[in-house]
């Protein structure tokens, strides 16, 4: 490592620490440990919001996809703005803030609680977060030690711990105010190393028109050619021709097209990859929080702008280059594509970068990954520790503690939980590499309807909300255990109960748990609101009324 | 975009329109809706106000 890479690394850190240390103290509350003081800029808003949301799977997960899969992906990308950024600032944002401050609320758990005038759904929201929350904290934790160790050469467990304790001391000490600083700067970075990426991408690929131009040429060499005539049984499972040639049965006809309408690969595309992911944002726990951290909706119409403009950034950029390395490699590495360059589907993004770009910006993109990884833990970790702290031990020991004490303590134990699963699974088991599907899934179908109908339909109960988030869980669960074509084989209780990977078959496993949970939760919600009695108008008052 | 097919020719205009949705509410709403004191905050800070003033 020359000095270059040395004076980086240590100026990271300095400004990492000294954004810890602003968190720490400019903490002096409940409130400001918790929800950022209720006053965070808008640009830090967005950006925390935006580095948050993309881990370091979406960056190089999501982007090896693309390098499979294709241009489909942008659909991703079309939801992650209008959804993730546009409907849930513009509509979701402002009640979210305004009932957290009516009802006093710090945590996602205590707004329901607090709307539905109801402990249990406090308790069995810091349960769900706490079941499975940490699984997809240790597949980003993993994933950001693998690129450390990889990129340092340093052994795997060494790198684990030392990157969990830069984490560790800025999260407990500067509670959110410290996560969302240092996730602004860290936001920072890995914009800067997109645009980077981009205009390389391109300008090596002899601009936009021509980059493009010559996927086509390259699917029809690489995949139609090659593969078209050949049995999928040829090859071995996993490996890349094996991968492209599934592309082709699943109905992908170009990286530059759609696959036909409701094929296998129509219905992972938009199911899994584009609703799973785009409407599942709308219910995560440690994103719904930030809105509760500004002060008006001034900052909320002004983070629209900077959120939109970062999402494009990170998962339009990535998408594309995904799906244009095939065209760099077939050009610069003896004709072959993407998958046939790098071995696998998550080779692709670290490789290219390696094989594609300058020395210096390979640095830089790591940077960029480990920022990535460091801002959605962190965000993690915090919302993991209110969880244990003021949603569950709080609650069920129903005593006055001193919240951020609480809390502290509750970040130490989910973070000892996460790093000692890291530790034990350095390659990662099917659970966890299949945790952020699983996680974004539950959400949705549990949490969404409640969330919605708390903040918009005065009518909606508390039997409601909590048969909606049991319906939710139940289903949701039973068809990513038994039916979903991904889950349930990478979990394998089916095939362990009854012998089979799937309970059903034909392209309905290939739909994604959220399509088939939401709808159920969504008429739980409203059928049980209208069949119970209405909530106290003097409670209603104080959840809607200023 | 005369590569793409119609589905991804769709969601790259909708990814672009989408982008420039935003970036047109956040611009046009920039200064819009911002925080208000509270009243009793205001009356109280005239007060300590008139009353420094007062003192010089």
């Amino acid at each position: 490592m020359g000095m270059f890479e040395n004076i980086i690394i240590i100026l990271y850190l300095a400004v990492l620490s000294y954004l810890g240390y602003r968190g720490y103290k400019q903490t002096n509350s409940t409130t400001d440990y918790l929800v950022a003081g209720r006053d965070t800029h808008p640009f830090i808003m967005a950006l925390s919001y935006g580095a948050t949301f993309i881990s370091t799977a979406a960056i190089v997960g999501f982007g090896g996809v693309a390098a499979w899969l294709g241009n489909s992906l942008l659909w991703l990308t079309v939801f992650n703005i209008f959804i993730g950024i546009f409907i849930a600032f513009v509509f979701l944002g402002n009640p979210t803030r305004k009932m957290g401050y009516r009802l006093n609320a710090h945590t996602f758990p205590e707004l329901l609680a607090k709307r539905f005038d109801s402990k249990f759904i406090q308790i069995f929201g810091a349960i769900i977060i706490l079941l499975f929350m940490p699984l997809y904290a240790t597949a980003v934790l993993i994933g950001g030690t693998q690129f450390i160790a990889l990129y340092f050469g340093t052994d795997y467990h060494m790198s684990l711990m030392v990157f969990s304790i830069i984490i560790t001391v800025y999260v407990i000490a500067g509670g959110l105010k410290g996560v969302m600083l240092t996730d602004a700067l860290q936001g920072s970075i890995m914009f800067i190393a997109m645009l980077i990426l981009v205009v390389v991408t391109f300008d090596s690929l002899g601009g936009i028109s021509a980059a493009f131009s010559k996927l086509e040429n390259v699917w029809q060499i690489t995949v139609v050619d090659h593969l078209a005539s050949k049995s999928i049984s040829e090859f071995a499972p996993g490996s890349p021709d094996f991968m492209m040639k599934l592309s082709l049965l699943w109905g992908f006809e170009g990286w530059n097209s759609m696959p036909q309408f409701l094929s296998k690969g129509w219905l992972f595309v938009i199911t899994t990859i584009t609703m799973g992911v785009g409407i599942g944002v709308l219910a995560q726990p440690q994103l719904i929080v930030r809105f509760m951290t500004v002060k008006s909706k001034q900052e909320l119409n002004r983070a629209v702008l900077i959120g939109s403009i970062f999402i494009l950034a990170m998962t339009g950029i990535i998408f594309i280059v995904g799906a244009l390395s095939n065209a760099w490699y077939y050009e610069f590495n003896e004709g072959k594509n993407a998958l046939q360059s790098a071995g696998s589907v998550g080779k692709v993004i670290p490789h290219f970068i390696n094989t594609a770009m300058p020395k210096w910006f390979a640095f830089i993109f790591l940077f960029a990954l480990i920022s990535a990884a460091m801002s959605t833990l962190s965000s993690q970790f915090h919302t993991m520790g209110t969880a244990v702290g003021r949603d569950f031990f709080e609650q069920i020991t129903k005593k006055d503690y001193d919240s951020v004490t609480v809390t502290r303590l509750g970040v130490v134990v989910m973070i000892i939980f996460s790093v000692s699963l890291a530790y034990a699974f350095d390659d990662e088991p099917a659970i966890i590499a299949r945790s952020t599907a699983i996680f974004f899934a539950l959400c949705a179908s549990i949490f969404l309807p409640s969330f919605i109908g708390g903040l918009f339909f005065r009518g909606m109960t508390k039997a409601g909300a909590i048969s909606s988030m049991l319906v939710g869980l139940v289903v949701s669960s039973f068809w990513l255990l038994f039916v979903h074509f991904k889950e349930a084989k990478s979990l394998g209780l089916a095939k362990a109960i009854f012998g089979k990977d799937s309970l059903l078959s034909g392209d309905i496993i290939f739909v994604d748990a959220l399509i088939i949970a939401l709808p159920l939760s969504i008429a739980t919600a409203i059928i049980v609101s209208l069949m119970t009695k209405k909530m106290d108008e003097k409670h209603l008052e104080r959840c809607f009324n200023d | 975009m005369e590569y793409f097919d119609f589905g991804v020719g769709l969601a790259f205009a909708l990814m672009i329109i989408s982008t420039i949705i935003s970036v047109i509410y956040g611009a046009m709403n920039w200064n819009k809706d911002g925080y208000v004191s509270p009243p009793e905050f205001v009356k109280d800070w005239n007060k300590t106000e008139k009353e420094i003033e007062d003192e010089l």
